[in-house]
């Protein structure tokens, strides 16, 4: 038995699937009715052809039309089976925290990209069109913020505004279960996490400068104390906040008390 | 006009050869549960029914003529 024989990037868990999705059979409906036409059509206008004109169907000119229609319903069978194939290998699975997008294009192309729903910024549903809203099937666009900004549209998937509120009800499970800011930092568009944060909050006390008033009063007081009498002070007596001269000859700077 | 048999089987050789390809390539990325069995069952019997029946028709039709005669 086969199983999801597709290289996705990590791996895949069949449990840990949420919604899987394919293309709406309706979105298939034109391209059904086409090949079904190619395929029908000219059997049509061969049998007309054959009750109207009977002379056509004799000598070489048969071989040729039956070579040709031979071809022609070769290739239109393969056309047909192509496209079904391109429709059928359409697929959306969304995980717990991630949406997985894979593309297929006839026999030899297929494309599977991946999404983190922690990076999902926004999601909107369309519903657009006669067929669309009468079948109720649309498109689910997935976007996502920063500067690399990957956006994921889901075509023609059925009941679009589930499928819309599904990822976006994901993606608040995964932040409150991460701990994370519903904030966007910038650059990447990845969440901050909010654990990281906390400790360098924890940190900021030990390290930060007195900034009350009255720490500010006990440091003066401190500095006045342990400050030498104006005799032994030079041009090179440093207070906090004030130029030395020697300073300014260096180019103005201010140094601030260690203490 | 045997060229133009000729032509066909050239045809059909490379349809085949593309066909089993492809028909590989499309079994080798099926997902649990579906329908490709089928569809591949269908598909390669409607391309058996095709061939067998132009090889049905071009054994009964004359093909020693030459193009010359033709016109």
């Amino acid at each position: 038995m086969a199983e999801y024989n597709f290289p996705i990037p990590g791996s895949l868990e069949e449990e840990k699937i949420v919604l899987f999705i394919r293309r709406h059979w309706a979105s298939f409906l034109g391209q059904f009715l086409l090949s079904t036409a190619m395929l029908i059509l000219p059997a049509i206008i061969l049998i007309i052809a054959l009750v109207t004109q009977p002379q056509v169907f004799k000598g070489m000119l048969l071989n040729f039309l039956v070579m040709g229609l031979s071809i022609y319903y070769l290739i239109a069978l393969t056309v047909a089976f192509v496209a079904w194939i391109s429709f059928y290998y359409d697929v959306y699975i969304i995980y717990a925290d991630s949406v997985v997008d894979i593309v297929q294009q006839g026999f030899f192309g297929r494309k599977i990209s991946q999404l983190s729903i922690l990076r999902v910024q926004d999601v909107s549903s369309d519903i657009k069109g006669f067929l669309p809203t009468f079948f109720g099937f649309g498109d689910v666009l997935v976007e996502t913020a920063g500067e690399q900004s990957q956006n994921f549209l889901l075509v023609a998937v059925p009941q679009p505004q589930k499928v819309a509120s599904k990822i976006m009800e994901l993606h608040d499970q995964l932040v409150a279960k991460e701990d994370r800011e519903p904030g966007i930092i910038e650059g990447e568009g990845v969440l901050e996490s909010q654990t990281e944060d906390k400790d360098i909050k924890e940190e900021q006390p030990e390290t930060a400068p007195p900034t009350t008033y009255q720490d500010l009063m006990e440091k003066e007081q401190k500095n006045q104390q342990n400050q030498p009498s104006p005799q032994q002070q030079t041009s090179t007596v440093e207070k906090e906040g004030e130029i030395s001269h020697d300073e300014l000859d260096k180019g103005g700077e201010i140094k601030l008390n260690d203490k | 006009m045997y060229i133009f048999l000729i032509i066909w089987f050239l045809f059909l050789f490379a349809y085949i050869i593309f066909n089993v390809y492809g028909l590989y390539r499309v079994m080798a990325m099926r997902i649990k549960g579906d329908v490709i069995p089928l569809a591949v069952l269908i598909y390669s019997v409607a391309i058996i029914v095709i061939i067998i029946v132009s090889l049905g028709f071009f054994m009964t039709f004359e093909w020693s003529k030459s193009l010359t005669d033709l016109f």
